[in-house]
């Protein structure tokens, strides 16, 4: 893997395609989550894919790749939900967050659709949150990592999101 | 709490199983070159570049030649190509008026220039007074 890094810091596409191949999917599931559009999604993915190739020289290995990278891909996400996108109007998230295409969702589940809409409705950082510590299943330091905040910060706000997760199914169901 | 822990336990699975539609690494650097190719290309543009700015100076001024025949403009018949081009001519000072004012004008001549003497200032002597005062009370 640190061979993969070294040859794709030097510029060698074969290197750089192995680690897009790699981490487009943790990106785009982060970037879909949070951002709750596919067209979106792809797109937050791309310029994730551009701005880790920019900035790979940056990498010191403190944390995992995947882990630096997915930091990326949240400030990407949150650049994208600032910037008004073409069609007017602030993005709105209410889509469902983990998985869009109706073909991939699993069918009759009711409790999976109030999480998806009840995710939706968290804050932007609850929902970091909670997709890095529980979808991810990152610990509390490289979740800290990735959102770029301290791991008090991630506790207090996993712990903020779990209430609020379980207030809000309460009133679904 | 128990039923929350298997809700996010199920939403779990259901996103680990979401994947990239594409493929990223043929879209990002599809059109993307090398890196390694980058600095020589740049400096083979540079050098062209500045062979084309040293060598433009010496370029020799060409005029373009006109596809079309040029329209030519017909003068009425009172005036001559001459009288259309000539310019009116310099208007001409009187003769007798210098435009520099002589040199003599600037200063007076050296024969006039008298100064009266200097005038005279009491002597401070004070002792050739005093004999003067007493030779009058003398008299």
């Amino acid at each position: 893997m640190d061979r993969t890094i070294e040859a794709a810091r030097r510029g060698e596409r074969d290197a750089q395609s192995r680690l897009l191949r790699q981490l487009q999917d943790p990106w785009y599931r982060m970037c879909l989550g949070l951002l709750g559009d596919v067209e979106m999604a792809r797109e937050a993915v791309q310029e994730t894919a551009l701005r880790f190739l920019q900035n790979l020289h940056k990498f010191r290995g403190d944390s995992q790749l995947q882990t630096w990278s997915l930091g990326i891909a949240i400030n990407v996400s949150r650049e994208f939900r600032r910037v008004p996108r073409a069609g007017g109007g602030e993005q709105e998230i209410n889509e469902p967050v983990m998985v869009d295409d109706p073909a991939e969702r699993i069918d009759g589940d009711e409790q999976q659709d109030a999480l998806r809409v009840v995710l939706a409705q968290l804050p932007d950082r609850q929902r970091e949150a909670v997709i890095l510590r529980f979808f991810e299943q990152l610990s509390v330091e490289e979740s800290a990592k990735a959102m770029g905040c301290a791991t008090g910060t991630v506790k207090a706000t996993v712990h903020q999101a779990l209430r609020a997760l379980r207030e809000k199914l309460k009133q679904w169901t | 709490m128990r039923q929350l822990r298997q809700t996010v336990e199920r939403g779990r699975e259901a996103y680990q199983t979401v994947r990239y539609p594409d493929d990223l690494a043929a879209q990002v650097l599809g059109g993307r070159r090398s890196w390694r190719w980058v600095l020589p290309m740049g400096g083979l543009a540079a050098a062209a570049a500045a062979v084309v700015i040293t060598l433009w100076p010496q370029r020799p001024v060409s005029t373009p030649r006109p596809s079309q025949p040029i329209a030519t403009v017909t003068t009425p018949a009172h005036q001559t190509p001459d009288s259309l081009l000539a310019m009116p001519s310099m208007p001409q000072l009187p003769d007798g008026i210098d435009l520099m004012p002589k040199y003599q004008a600037l200063s007076p001549r050296l024969g006039a220039m008298n100064f009266p003497s200097y005038p005279g200032f009491p002597s401070r002597d004070f002792e050739s007074v005093q004999s003067t005062s007493t030779t009058r009370e003398a008299v």
